[in-house]
Formats: C-alpha cells, sequence, structure tokens
C-alpha cells in the first residue's frame, strides 16, 4: 500500500491553500498587466492620464519603472515591460495596481497606446524561410548518413508539423508580495523556480540577494509552464509592492495567461531516412526548426533536448541531425513536459509508420529491428546500458496478443463501413538529468524536533506530482518513523538556496537524494549517542542529569562503532542487546542534550554527467526511463471523430518509492499527450491573436476522452541501482506514449490511404482527420 | 401604493449555505457566486479557474426551494458558481465542499478520492467531489458510464481521470447521507418559501435589478423597460459578464415565477416552461422523446444542465444552439408573452438574423411548445460535430428526419445549426427530396443540396470549407446508419 499524497485530504475537503486562498492582509492590492493587441509594433505615444484618474487606482508603472527590464533564463533578451516595441499579442506594457478589480478593469481599457505597425512573422514557415532565428544552429552527427543514404535500398523523404499546446494547469499563474522591513519582499508564488523568482526580482528592482524570499507552498499544476514563465508576474507584483509599500496579488485570469504565457514549442521537422527490405534503418538526416515565439526563453535548450530523442528507442547507424530555434511574433515559447524530447520522438516514430507503411510490414516488427540493445552507442555517445527496451517490446506484444489484434483490427477494416480502426505500438526512452550540467544539483534542510517530528525543506516545488511525500517517506524510512511524523515544508529561498527548477522529471531523483543524503549525517550522529545512551544507566536518561550536570557528557567524536545500532519500528535499538531500546524521540532529546546537532543540510549532484553542446558528443543522462504503450482508434468514417478503444502502457520505473503515486503520473502524463497529439488546437487570428484561450475554444482532454480500456502496469527492474532508493524519474516520460495513438490514428488511415504515406499534422484533430478521410 | 409595494418588495435576497440562513444586498448580489463565496465568505474550497462554466472546478449543490418533489423533497443539484450571478441563489440552499465533511470526519466521498489517489495538484479536487456528491444525490449506480456522464463537467489537468472514476466507483453508497437528510433545514425552507412570495428590487450605481413574483409583473416591467435583459440560467450571460462584455443597465430575472418551472404534457401537447432547465427537460425526453434524450447526453455538463433552461437555449440567440435543429424539425411554437398577451409563433422562422428574433422588444419568451412526433415509421438522426465529443461547443449540429414509405420519402425534415448566422430550417432541400424514390442518387443529390443551400463561416471551431463538406457527410452517415444505403 502506496503512502497517500501528503495534502489528500486537504485537496478533498478544500482547505489546501493555493495563492489566491490567502486571506487579504491589511492594504493589500490588486495588480493586472496591460498588455499589447498587436504583434508587432513601435510604441509611439502610451497616455495614462485618463486611467489614472479612474477612482481606485494606486498606480501605473511601464518600462521605465523597472531599474533593469531585460530578463532571460539562458539569453538575456526580453523585457518585463515592452519599452520601444512589442513583440506578440499579450506582451505586457503597463503594470496597474488597484484597490479593487473593479478599478483594474476600467483602468486597462482607459489606457491610450499609439502603434506603428510593423510587419509581424507569425508562422514557422516564414520564420524558417527569412532565417529569423534564435541562438545557435546546433548539430550532433555520427558515422556517414549521405553514403549510407546511396547504399539503402529505399528511401523516403518527409516532413512533419507539430504545432504546440497550452500547459493548461488549472491554477493560473499567480503570486502575492509583501513588503517587508528594511526593503525585503516576500514573494509567495505560484512557480517551480523560487530561486529563480528571488534572483530576477533581485535583478530588476535593484534588491540583494538577501532582501527577498521567495516562498512556493504548492501549485495548482505546473507542467513546465511555472518554470521560467511564473518569475515576471513575481516581479511585476513586486514593484507594485515595493512602490506603495502594500501586499501586491496577481492572480491572471485563464484567459489572460493563455494569452500572455508562452505553450510548448511548435516544431517542423524534415527528414530523410534510408532503410533496407527489412525495415532496418540505415541512415537519417533531420533538420529541426523550432517555434521559440518572441523571445529566447528556455527554447534551446527544448531544441538540444528534441535532438537528443529523435533517435528515440532505436539504433541508426548513420545520423545527422540540425536544430535551430526561430522567431515569430508569438508568445515566447516555453518549457512543457518532454520538453523537447515529444518532438524528438514523433518524428521518428512517424517515420517508422511510414517505413512499415512503404514495405507493407508490421510498423512494431519495424520498431522491433530497430529497437537499441544492451552495449550500443546513441549518435551522441551515450552507451545503452541494458536490455530493457526489448524487453520491454516482447511484453507488451505477448500481453497483448498483438497478433490476433491486429489481425482483429484489420478485420475491422474490412466490414465495418461506420469506423475505421488503427493500432500502433511506440516506446519512450526518455534521458534523465538537465542537459545543462550545473542545473543537475539540489539541496535539502533537515530538521529534528524533540517530540519526534521533522520538518524537511528541499528545492523541490509540489505542484501535485507528489514529490513531498516521496521524500517524506525516504525521511521517515530513513528513521524508521511513520510518516506522518514527517513534513515538508514550504519551498523556500531561505532554506533551500540556489536551487534549480522543479523540472526534467528529477524533482525527487535530486531533492529526495539531497535530503536523504542530510539524514542520513543525522542518522550517523544518532547512532552514536545511542551508542552512548546505551552505554551508561537507563537512570541517567533525560533533562534532570543534564540540567544538574551531575553525568559526562556522551561525545559522539569518541565513538567510532555503532553498526550495532538499529532504527526500527519507531524504536533505536542495540542489535547485541534487544532488551536496551529508546524511543526516537527519546533519543533525540538525548542528543539534544549532549548538544548534538539536530539539523542539516545535504546536498546532491548527479555524478558522471557532461555534454558538449557543440559537439553533441558526451554523457548527457544519467540513466534512462523506458516505457511502451499499444493504443487503439477508431475513427467515424463520415465526420473523422475519433475515439481511443484500448491504451497498454508497460513503464520501467526501477523500484517505485511510491508505486500509486508514481501511476498517477504515467496515466496523467499519457492523457496529456493525448490532447496534445489530438484535440489541443492553438487557433490564432491572421493578426497573431490567440482566439483559443479558455477551455471553451481549447479543448484538453475530458474524462470521456480518455481510452475506453486504460492499463498501466510499472515491469519489475531490479537491476536498476543508480537512482535515489533504486527509483527511477517518472515526471515526463509518459507523456510521451500517448504518440501511440497519433500513430494509431495515422495506422488507421494509412488502411484507407493505401497509395502514400498520410501527412498526418499534429495535433490530430477532427478537422484534421476528416480531411485526410474526404479530401 | 407604496406601502403595499414596499410590504411585497424585498430589497435583498435569501439563501443558506452549509445550513446556514444568510441575506445579501447591493453590490454583493450582483457578483459572481463563485466570488460571493470566495472572497465575501471565506469559503475558498470552491475554485475557479475558467469563470466560463466549462472546467467544474467552482461546482457547489444546490437545492431550489421552488423546487420539491411530488413527496416535498428538496433535490441538490450541482452547478457551476462562476457563471451564476449571486441573485440566482435567491431562494436555496447551498452546499460547498466545507459543508460535507462532518466535523472532522470526511465524507466517504473524500475517504475514497484519498485512498484511491485522485488528488494530484488539488486544484480540480473539489469540484470533482461535488459533482460526484451530484451524482450519488440522485442515486446513479456509478457505473464507469454513469460516472463519466456526471463527470463530464469537470477538468482535471493531472489525473488523466483514472484514479477518479476508480475512486467514484469505489465510495460505499451506504455511507453516504443525502444532503437534504444531512441539511434538514425544515424552518429555513418555509422562511426561504415565504421569502420567495416577494419581488426583489435591487439597485446599484450601474444596475437595476427586478425579480417579479408574478408574471403580470414581469409583463409590466419588460414592456416599461424593453431594453433589459432576462436571465435565465445564465450560463451564457454569466460568461460575458466574466469577460467584462455584458453591461446591460436593466436586469430581470424569472426564478420567482412558479408557473414557468413547468413541463406539461396533454395528450402530445408538450409545453416547456421559460425556467425549465435542461436536466429536467432531458429526464422528460429520455421518457417521451428518446432520441433527443440520448442527444442531451452529449450536451454540456451536468452542472450547465442543472442552471441552463431550453429556453435559455433559444433566447441567447446562438447559431449552434445545439437544441435548436432538433426542435425545427418538431415544428416547435415559441410562446411568447407581452403587453398585447401571449402569442404563438413557428420556430423555423422565429430567427430574423445573428442573435435577433422576430419579436417585439416588449415581449418575452414564455414556454416552448411542440407536438410529440407519431415516430414509428420515422428514422431520426441527430449529430453534433465538436472538436472534442463533450462539453464542447458546436461547430455544426444537425437534425435529420425522414419516414419511407415504399421506398418513397413520405416525410423529410433537415435543420442544421453552425451553417449561417442562425440556425435554419433546409425548406427548400426538403421540397425537393420529398416524395423522390429513395436511393443512392437520392442521398448524393440531398448532399448536393445541403451544401449549396447553407453559408457557412470560418473560425475557430471549423472552416467554412470543413462545415459545408461535413454537413454532407452528416448526411451520408445518416443514409447509412438509418437508410442502409
Amino acid at each position: 500500500m502506496s503512502a497517500h499524497h501528503d495534502s489528500s485530504e486537504l485537496h478533498v475537503t478544500g482547505s489546501s491553500e493555493y495563492i489566491d486562498d490567502r486571506p487579504f492582509t491589511h492594504g493589500e492590492v490588486h495588480v493586472d498587466v496591460f498588455v499589447s493587441s498587436v504583434a508587432k509594433a513601435k510604441i509611439k505615444s502610451l497616455d495614462l492620464s485618463l486611467a489614472k484618474e479612474i477612482p481606485g487606482i494606486l498606480g501605473l508603472y511601464t518600462a521605465k519603472d523597472i531599474p533593469h527590464n531585460t530578463w532571460g533564463t539562458i539569453f538575456k533578451d526580453q523585457p518585463f515591460l515592452a519599452d520601444q516595441t512589442v513583440e506578440y499579442v499579450g506582451e505586457p506594457i503597463v503594470i496597474i495596481a488597484a484597490e479593487t478589480k473593479q478599478a483594474l478593469h476600467h483602468a486597462k481599457n482607459k489606457i491610450k497606446i499609439e502603434f506603428e505597425y510593423l510587419s509581424p512573422i507569425l508562422k514557422l514557415d516564414e520564420a524558417i524561410q527569412k532565417k529569423e532565428f534564435i541562438g545557435p544552429l546546433r548539430k550532433i552527427q555520427r558515422g556517414q548518413p549521405d553514403e549510407a543514404f546511396a547504399k539503402a535500398e529505399h528511401q523516403l523523404t518527409g516532413e512533419i508539423e507539430i504545432a504546440g499546446q497550452d500547459h493548461f494547469y488549472l491554477e493560473s499563474q499567480a503570486c502575492i508580495a509583501y513588503p517587508k522591513e528594511d526593503g525585503q519582499i516576500e514573494i509567495h508564488a505560484s512557480s517551480q523556480h523560487p530561486t529563480e523568482v528571488q534572483h530576477l526580482v533581485c535583478e530588476a528592482l535593484g534588491l540583494k540577494n538577501h532582501q527577498v524570499v521567495c516562498i512556493v507552498k504548492r501549485m495548482g499544476g505546473g507542467f513546465g509552464g511555472k518554470e521560467s514563465q511564473a518569475a515576471p508576474f513575481a516581479v511585476y507584483a513586486s514593484l507594485v509592492a515595493q512602490k506603495l509599500k502594500r501586499p501586491a496579488r496577481l492572480i491572471l485570469t485563464k484567459d489572460d495567461d493563455m494569452l500572455i504565457t508562452g505553450k510548448r514549442n511548435p516544431f517542423k521537422n524534415f527528414y530523410k531516412v534510408g532503410f533496407d527490405k527489412d525495415g532496418h534503418i540505415l541512415s537519417l538526416k533531420a533538420e529541426l526548426y523550432s517555434d521559440g515565439g518572441a523571445y529566447a526563453d528556455l527554447s534551446t535548450a527544448i531544441m538540444e533536448r528534441a535532438m537528443l530523442h529523435l533517435d528515440n528507442a532505436y539504433y541508426i547507424p548513420n545520423f545527422f541531425v540540425s536544430g535551430q530555434v526561430c522567431k515569430t511574433n508569438t508568445a515566447s515559447n516555453t518549457a512543457f513536459r518532454g520538453f523537447g524530447g515529444p518532438k524528438g520522438v514523433v518524428t521518428i516514430e512517424n517515420i517508422i509508420e511510414d517505413i512499415a507503411n512503404f514495405l507493407k510490414i508490421d510498423s512494431l516488427v519495424v520498431r522491433e529491428r530497430n529497437v537499441y540493445k544492451k552495449g550500443q552507442q546513441t549518435p551522441y555517445g551515450q552507451v545503452i546500458e541494458d536490455d530493457v527496451l526489448p524487453e520491454l517490446f516482447e511484453k507488451i506484444k505477448s500481453q497483448t496478443n498483438y497478433l490476433q489484434w491486429r489481425k482483429k483490427v484489420e478485420d475491422h477494416n474490412r466490414k465495418n463501413l461506420s469506423t475505421l480502426h488503427g493500432l500502433s505500438v511506440t516506446a519512450v526512452k526518455f534521458g534523465i538529468s538537465f542537459t545543462t550540467r550545473f542545473l543537475n544539483q539540489g539541496n535539502a534542510l533537515v530538521n529534528l524536533h524533540l517530540d519526534g517530528t521533522i520538518q524537511a525543506s528541499t528545492g523541490a516545488t509540489e505542484m501535485g506530482q507528489g514529490v513531498n511525500t516521496k521524500i517524506a517517506q525516504v525521511l521517515a524510512d530513513c528513521f524508521s518513523i511513520p510518516i506522518k511524523d514527517v513534513r515538508l515544508m514550504p519551498t523556500s529561498t531561505e532554506k533551500t538556496p540556489n536551487t534549480s527548477a522543479t523540472a526534467a522529471s528529477s524533482g525527487t531523483d535530486i531533492n529526495a537524494q539531497a535530503a536523504l543524503n542530510a539524514a542520513m549525517v543525522l542518522k550517523q550522529n544518532l547512532s552514536k549517542v545511542a551508542v552512548g545512551v546505551f552505554a551508561r544507566p537507563e537512570s541517567l536518561r533525560g533533562k534532570p542529569t543534564a540540567g544538574a550536570g551531575t553525568a559526562l557528557e556522551i561525545d559522539i567524536e569518541t565513538i567510532k562503532d555503532y553498526s550495532h545500532i538499529e532504527f526500527t519500528n519507531g524504536f533505536i535499538i542495540n542489535k547485541n542487546n534487544p532488551a536496551q531500546k529508546i524511543t526516537f524521540a527519546d533519543l533525540l532529546l538525548e542528543a539534544y542534550l549532549n548538544r548534538v546537532p539536530l539539523t542539516s543540510q545535504g546536498f546532491f549532484k548527479y555524478p558522471g554527467i557532461f555534454y558538449n553542446k557543440e559537439t553533441g558528443q558526451g554523457q548527457p543522462f544519467f540513466y534512462f526511463t523506458n516505457g511502451v504503450a499499444a493504443s487503439e482508434v477508431s475513427i467515424d468514417r463520415f465526420t473523422g471523430e475519433t475515439k481511443v478503444l484500448r491504451t497498454e502502457i508497460l513503464m520501467d520505473l526501477g523500484r517505485p518509492i511510491n508505486a500509486a503515486i508514481d501511476k498517477g503520473q504515467v496515466i496523467g502524463a499519457f492523457v496529456q499527450g493525448m490532447g496534445w497529439v489530438t484535440t489541443e488546437k492553438l487557433f490564432y487570428n491572421s493578426d497573431g491573436r490567440l482566439l483559443s484561450c479558455s477551455p471553451s475554444t481549447y479543448k484538453i482532454p475530458s474524462i470521456h476522452d480518455i481510452p475506453r480500456h486504460l492499463t498501466c502496469e510499472l515491469i519489475p527492474n531490479s537491476l536498476n541501482n543508480k537512482n535515489v532508493k533504486a527509483s527511477k524519474a517518472v515526471g515526463e516520460p509518459p507523456l510521451l506514449l500517448a504518440i501511440s495513438v497519433w500513430t494509431a490514428i495515422k495506422n488507421a488511415l494509412h488502411s484507407v490511404r493505401k497509395e502514400s504515406n498520410v501527412k498526418l499534422k499534429l495535433p490530430a484533430t477532427q478537422e484534421e482527420v476528416f480531411h485526410h478521410l474526404h479530401g | 401604493m407604496a406601502a403595499v409595494e414596499s410590504f411585497m418588495l424585498r430589497h435583498q435576497i435569501h439563501f443558506t449555505l452549509n445550513g446556514q440562513l444568510l441575506q445579501l444586498e447591493g453590490q454583493h448580489a450582483f457578483a459572481p457566486l463563485s466570488d460571493t463565496l470566495r472572497y465575501l465568505l471565506r469559503k475558498t474550497g470552491t475554485k475557479v479557474v475558467c469563470a466560463e462554466g466549462d472546467c467544474g472546478a467552482c461546482t457547489v449543490m444546490m437545492a431550489r426551494t421552488q423546487d420539491q418533489n411530488s413527496k416535498g423533497q428538496l433535490t441538490y443539484r450541482s452547478i457551476n458558481s462562476c457563471i451564476v450571478p449571486t441573485f440566482l441563489i435567491d431562494g436555496c440552499h447551498l452546499v460547498t465542499v466545507e459543508g460535507l465533511q462532518e466535523g472532522e470526519k470526511l465524507h466517504e466521498i473524500q475517504n475514497s478520492m484519498v485512498r484511491n489517489f485522485g488528488a494530484q495538484c488539488g486544484f480540480c479536487t473539489p469540484g470533482f467531489v461535488m459533482s460526484m456528491t451530484n451524482m450519488f444525490e440522485h442515486k446513479t449506480c456509478p457505473s464507469t458510464q454513469n460516472v463519466k456522464n456526471y463527470l463530464t463537467g469537470n477538468l482535471c489537468r493531472c489525473t488523466g481521470y483514472q484514479a477518479i472514476i476508480d475512486a467514484a466507483k469505489d465510495v460505499d453508497t451506504k455511507k453516504i447521507t443525502p444532503l437534504a437528510q444531512r441539511y434538514a433545514l425544515v424552518h429555513e425552507t418555509a422562511q426561504l418559501k415565504a421569502l420567495t412570495q416577494k419581488s426583489i428590487s435591487l439597485k446599484t450605481d450601474q444596475i437595476e435589478f427586478f425579480a417579479p413574483a408574478t408574471l403580470a409583473e414581469a409583463v409590466d416591467f419588460k414592456s416599461k423597460n424593453p431594453d433589459c435583459r432576462i436571465f435565465s440560467g445564465a450560463t451564457d450571460i454569466g460568461v460575458q459578464i466574466n469577460k467584462g462584455k455584458f453591461a446591460a443597465q436593466k436586469q430581470m430575472s424569472l426564478h420567482l415565477i412558479s408557473s414557468l418551472y413547468e413541463i406539461n404534457l396533454q395528450q402530445k401537447h408538450v409545453r416547456i416552461g421559460a425556467r425549465v432547465t435542461l436536466d429536467r427537460l432531458q429526464i422528460f425526453a429520455e421518457k417521451h422523446l428518446p432520441s433527443f434524450g440520448q442527444f442531451l447526453h452529449i450536451f454540456a455538463s451536468p452542472q450547465i444542465k442543472n442552471s441552463a433552461t431550453l429556453v435559455g437555449n433559444l433566447a441567447n440567440g446562438s447559431p449552434i444552439a445545439d437544441t435548436i435543429p432538433f426542435l425545427m424539425t418538431l415544428d416547435a411554437q415559441v410562446l411568447v408573452q407581452g403587453p398585447r398577451g401571449q402569442r404563438s409563433l413557428p420556430l423555423k422562422n422565429f430567427f430574423k438574423g445573428y442573435k435577433s428574433f422576430n419579436m417585439d422588444s416588449d415581449e418575452f419568451i414564455e414556454a416552448i411548445a411542440f407536438e410529440l412526433p407519431d415516430s414509428k415509421n420515422l428514422k431520426m438522426g441527430l449529430y453534433k460535430v465538436s472538436q472534442r465529443r463533450d462539453l464542447d461547443i458546436s461547430c455544426i449540429n444537425a437534425s435529420i428526419w425522414v419516414e419511407e414509405k415504399n421506398g418513397q420519402a413520405v416525410n423529410c425534415k433537415i435543420a442544421m445549426g453552425g451553417v449561417g448566422p442562425t440556425p435554419l430550417r433546409l425548406n427548400q432541400v426538403e421540397s425537393l427530396l420529398l416524395n423522390k424514390k429513395i436511393d443512392r442518387q437520392w442521398v448524393d443529390e440531398a448532399k448536393k443540396l445541403i451544401s449549396q443551400n447553407i453559408q457557412p463561416q470560418s473560425d475557430l471551431r471549423g472552416s467554412s470549407d470543413f462545415r459545408k463538406k461535413m454537413s454532407e457527410q452528416i448526411f451520408e452517415k445518416f443514409a447509412k446508419e438509418h437508410l442502409q444505403l
């Protein structure tokens, strides 16, 4: 039985506190932003005089009011507030502070702005053509792809168009900045990256790091959307707090959030593949282009991960990939669960689907013929250390009775005139680590209290993924105490500074291990205290002796052997004399009375990783998380309406710390991925304004959209020993398995369009599928 | 006269919250209910995400005191509190997620959500808990299908829903006390019933609001204030208000007029009052108009159907209102009320243009009337095409009826929405198809005629070309599945 999510009882009763649930404090003001209504223009004039007169308006601030107006996680290229020019519809221009929300609303309508319109670039295609690029062109190469094409029996060329996706975290961007004495600011934010919030607020407002604390209790969902992009809103609220010396609350509406913040990067990938008659891939060349939107944000790192995942689960001897981020006049795109991974993986899975259709063999056969085996190297030089991938393919085949399943699908398509079925199996091999080495570090603070309870703080932020629960489990397990006695405290830059974003699936890996490292130091000291305690009469335990100074202090420096001390079921025992035992709380009291520290800071970094971004070679990943999924879809032959009939998922998560939470991650990520590949379509008008900026127009999966039959199994993997408690990271990898739904749709369409490969766009919306059915 | 008026008038609204009788006045009555709950009454368990009734995070339970069944029991139903102006819960009992717990003890639904890992980030969770409460209030067996139907109006971005479905199915129904028992509220119900005999008049700097207790007062107010906007379930107006797109200064709500809550069936004649919600219509239709009942399943969410009315769906004037094509094929009549009395107008000519009607400005819709069709040989097809199957605004919708006799089409009715500025009954197409031999050629002719007779626009729900081709495919689907052609 897995431990429940540590907030679950609060969640179900509505008593969990999110930012906007915090009570209004005295004098608290509402903050909002006035944004650009055009995609590209020079700001000719900005007149705030009418807005200032609205009753209740307390302040209007522009770029001039921000001491350092430039930010950017990788490249510093983005203004907090647009100054001379605007680069996308939704770009913040003015910060407004008011006594009431109504006043904010009125003031927005009274701001007069004149633009000199410039012609925007709104489509990725145009940016590629005009070479509007952000950051350098990156490459990874192995072997001689061109020579290998000449030798390959068959070649296919093609392209794949991949659209963006909105995070649609339920809690929109939100923060409150509380001004404190001496120019200090305490920010409560819905952010995956409190350290960056702290640093950016300081930079922007000209404060020192020791004047600003950022605290994150929890988020109502993040998914990457609050990795870099929570910070500007914290800056806006902090500026108001600084100027007015009043608490400032900024809560975006869903519409504004979708308009202002960036999405998953759209990609357009061009490829050429060479293969033999059996479907062995001999050579692949691909050019990847992503739409970064108006500013760099994390797009270059996202591109890097896309390139590193183009091989996915398949060994490709001759390989070349280049990647270039492009600039368009749309919101600055950003991290989204999977980062670049899904865009690389869907490209190769699409190619395999096409190879199978071309050769008229089952796509699973093509996949099995190319799957990585132990000892093979990736194009970037990392060695595959196990045979988990071929085992996963083997297992899904036997478990689903795949050959019969395939036959059933084919029979259905021959006989049924109303619906068309498709079936496909895809895999994921997801590299775990940030590809930027220095980000792979974390620290944790573990405080032991005298009643036997623990408060722990780490750099991990809780966004529903259960990282705090897992850390609590690891700590409870370390001291063998009940999990209810361990509490994870709000993430705070004061307790755990200089942390990385909770991202790249690494939250538990890094932070649970850092917490465990802290705990192990404490445990060692406590064991030594126990040796000292057990060495003297029981009558000497407790306060009176220490207070009176009648007993010698236990000096842990002198105690070397503590191997006979065991923490078990809330007690610490002497294995050599089991009658000697002491409760955890009593031992902590002994430690305190004998002046042994009960607090510890732990640190962890992924060992042995390196990646040279310029040569495209190295060992960027600590390990891989692998999985496969088989999906069957049904398409209405008339309307193109698609249902997912059945999905079976197999994941290797090592030895999960909390299998139930991990399964929740797998299924949640899968369904989120399904949205990306099917119904979630961002619709922009010809002026570059996002029109689908609320759930009435932007369709994330509903409860009816999940596969009619959905199973998820975590396969046992006792060989894995690399990571904290031999577990594996889970956050992102299963999202990529939803690609099986998209390839299954493609498979269904191939069954009626036999002559050539279907150029299916992603997402495969009903309109897209309809188009392929009825031209 | 003034004395009588003040005696018969209220300047407050009245309701109970988790068992406690409350009254609000002035500006507070106009705030969205979710804001009133969160910021005025500090019940922050109710969350707001979309503020347009699409995500269900703001779901609360409501029982209208007028809405007692034959045994005098109140029925609690779920609604989206984000799009309901607070004044519309006048006369109601409200229960929020905070009202489920009994002391420190979790409610069984809450327990089941915990033990099945149904909550991740937790933001949608209270809404799901309330929608499950709605399901068990209706004594519905928690089969997978029923669970999905009852939770259609709640979006979750974390769990992929599986754990939530498991939680709903795992609830031990024996441990659930119906809200009407949990909150007996006998005294409060009587008080609210007495209070709701009185009309409400509320005035702020911007708004003059009136809720008449009788139809006569409604006619009077509308004739004196022809520009007033009438609130029904507010499931669309509520969205407009939240998005700053609604600024009517004169407002009227008909929620106090009991006669408007009636569904009247005499022989084959049906009359649906202006306050009949789609939920109650669905129950009626499942019995008397099964194909329409089935269709209403994929129409909106329980929360919307518990608030929205059939008349509201028409009066909103949307070209893609999902009930209208079917009502058009039913040859429904619109009963309008005004200073010159009641008039009956055929629905198919009721639309004048985009969001405008052939009705005078001092009139309002009191009911919709139609006759139950003799459906023995009638093939009826109802269609809704949208990006997502459930809880999505349509790109196109259609109702197609064909009756075949000796191989000929002796009856043929086609109505479509989303193919022009108003829903359309395709009279010309119908007359060209009527009394012709039903064969492959007839189907092809019909498809051609349909696409020739519609002028769909392009928007984010679909391009014009897609809609034209889709309207043909809808007929093709009807022909394959109902006429075996």
